[in-house]
């Protein structure tokens, strides 16, 4: 039992709050790799003991629920876990050379981390509350810290929206209380059953609104793109690959594993609300995205779009589906670390994110322009990486089976897929034009001139990678989309070894009555 | 229990109605302390009993006539990260209106100038 849950939270929340302590910027820059990898080799150790030996629950303090907090790992979660730890380490590579990151920057950054995964761990309601702030807080604190004019203002609005959303939370969990009397997620999922319809569906309600901020799902994604565009690559990266997933994870497991389908008799028109706004939550992010002047931007309603993808897949809540839903996410992960990370690579050469400033860049940058394009690829869903599968997965789910065509839930399901469909005819046109004018040959030489000079940031500070151009290969973004192109590859080839993952991952997350055996019977 | 009811979900309205309305970010956050209070009311009140008194074990004190304690702790924590986002979010508000001289959150959407 040496790889046990809390290390996750624990290692990182203690170096985290001695970073202040350290001698200098330097040294805190340096941990934050170190800490990263910790994470990603203890969730891998925790993933194998959970496909060995089963769901791993750990009483904290060694106090059995209900009346201790549990940290549970399934196969679910256990893959979340490394996936979060994955994209940690990408993240944190960027750290050591980044020259605006204090320890401060560090503190928050492995604050961030660290309750992600305890979100993922937790089996305890309030303290999944408690974790969720804690990730919302880091993260508009580290919003503010990429040194833009507008930062602050994005920040602002994070901020605003994520309290309200987080005083929703809070009171679906005294709700929850009041009824159940319990904040174990097994001993609620136990009694949910029990619940008046009426306040089931408030309080299920009021949760999904309350973690909307965090997945991105429509109405409540309005921050996305300033607070993408603001902050600092690495912590772009974190928001886009880690804290949406997050939310997604959090929503399935109360929805699905918690609370469990048909729980209330309006279940149905209730998953049908949030497949409508999931479907437009694609709609926005990926017809925002086509008017978008600046790479980041657009990069961030293509992030938008892609979580309301996944989130369709999952509300739809289908074998297929969820499958799909999962190589989504694998897809999603890696390529938009690529691909943030090549814009990163083109400004550090022309100095600017707006996608005109960049044409041509690609011939300066030969690797970020491949990162990014192998990662528009793989989000368009071209044959053989991941985002294909996915969206193979996910359409197969999609289709009704075994009703007339003239029913009115099928047709309701066939315009979604239609509306979906056309998001995704969007996300094909902006990404080739942007794919074009980074390749563009001609625009490369009248670039040659506002290129030459060292590029700055809005301040007119030199930019973290001003001293190494995009070609050296001590570059650190070199190294992240390297490892990201191998990782979309590596899992677009071998679909089936992954979607054996998967399905374990799915039984978990349907198995309620498993869940809450192992985690109650223990006790 | 219904006089609860009706102080939270008044203050609820309140807040929600001021954090939507307003434009000055000041007046937006005072509505967020609204509405954060009235959750931290309906928490507590979740957890009172009628007659109750403090969940501590004392002499003369009959067993069963205590109120639940642990929502007052639930509230405890839930009033320490209100705290700290209101702090955050008045710090970012001085550092906005230093970088642009404007406490509202207009501003035209450019990025690249």
């Amino acid at each position: 039992m040496i790889p046990a849950p809390t290390w996750l939270i624990a290692v990182p929340l203690l170096v985290a709050f001695l970073t202040p302590l350290l001698p200098s910027d330097r040294v805190a820059r340096i941990i934050a790799p170190f800490i990263m990898v910790f994470e990603l080799v203890m969730a891998f150790l925790l993933y194998l003991e959970v496909n060995d030996g089963g769901t791993v629950v750990e009483h904290v303090g060694n106090r059995a629920p209900p009346l201790g907090i549990v940290l549970v790992v399934d196969r679910l979660s256990a893959f979340f876990l490394v996936l979060f730890g994955g994209v940690g380490v990408m993240a944190s590579v960027y750290v050591p050379g980044f020259r605006e990151a204090n320890k401060r920057f560090v503190m928050l950054f492995l604050l961030l981390v660290a309750s992600a995964m305890g979100v993922v761990v937790t089996g305890d309601i309030f303290n999944m509350f408690v974790f969720l702030e804690i990730a919302a807080i880091s993260s508009y604190a580290l919003t503010a810290s990429g040194n833009e004019k507008h930062g602050f203002a994005a920040s602002l609005r994070f901020l605003i929206l994520g309290s309200v959303a987080s005083t929703f939370i809070l009171v679906a969990i005294a709700l929850i209380y009041g009824h159940l009397g319990t904040l174990n997620l097994a001993q609620i999922g136990a009694s949910f059953g029990t619940l008046p319809s009426t306040t089931a569906v408030v309080i299920l309600g009021l949760l999904v609104i309350g973690l909307a901020v965090e997945a991105e799902l429509f109405p409540m994604n309005t921050w996305v793109p300033d607070v993408y565009r603001a902050s600092p690559t690495p912590v772009t990266i974190v928001f886009a690959s880690m804290m949406s997933k997050m939310g997604i994870y959090a929503m399935a497991r109360i929805l699905f594993t918690v609370a469990g389908a048909d729980v209330f008799p309006w279940w149905d028109t209730f998953m049908n609300i949030l497949l409508a706004a999931a479907v437009v939550t694609v709609l926005v992010g990926e017809m925002g995205a086509l008017k978008q002047t600046d790479l980041k931007r657009q990069l961030a309603f293509s992030s938008m779009g892609q979580a309301g993808f996944i989130m369709f897949a999952v509300f739809l809540h289908t074998e297929y589906a969820l499958t799909g839903a999962l190589f989504l996410v694998l897809s999603h992960t890696f390529a938009k670390v690529a691909m943030f990370s090549a814009a990163d690579t083109f400004r550090g050469i022309t100095g600017t994110y707006s996608i005109e400033g960049n044409r041509g860049v690609g011939r300066k940058v030969p690797a970020g322009a491949a990162a990014f394009t192998l990662g528009a690829l793989s989000l368009v869903g071209i044959p053989l990486l991941p985002g294909f599968w996915g969206k193979v997965y996910v359409m197969l789910g999609a289709m009704p089976t075994g009703v007339a065509f003239t029913d009115p839930e099928p047709m309701f399901r066939f315009v979604l897929i239609f509306l979906v469909m056309v998001g995704f005819m969007a996300e094909i046109l902006y990404l080739f034009r942007t794919i074009t004018v980074i390749y563009d040959v001609d625009g490369g030489k009248e670039e040659t001139v506002s290129s030459e000079g060292t590029p700055t940031t809005d301040e007119g500070e030199p930019t973290q990678f001003s001293g190494s151009p995009g070609r050296s290969i001590r570059d650190p973004a070199h190294v992240v989309m390297l490892l990201s192109m191998t990782l979309l590859l590596l899992f677009g080839l071998m679909p089936e070894a992954v979607s054996d993952i998967f399905a374990g991952a799915i039984a978990d997350l349907d198995g309620k009555a498993e869940y809450i055996a192992t985690i109650l019977g223990g006790a | 229990m219904n006089p609860f009811v009706l102080l939270v979900v008044g203050l609820m309205t309140i807040g929600l109605y001021i954090v939507l309305s307003q434009k000055n970010l000041v007046k937006v956050l005072m509505g967020l302390a609204l509405m954060e209070t009235a959750v931290n009311i309906l928490i507590v009140a979740m957890g009172y009993t009628p007659g109750g008194t403090a969940p501590i074990l004392s002499d003369g004190v009959a067993s069963g006539a205590f109120v639940d304690p642990l929502p007052q702790a639930l509230v405890l924590t839930a009033i320490v990260i209100g705290v700290s986002i209101l702090a955050l979010a008045l710090s970012l508000v001085v550092r906005h209106f230093q970088a642009t001289g404007e406490v509202t959150l207009e501003y035209d959407g450019r990025w690249d100038e």
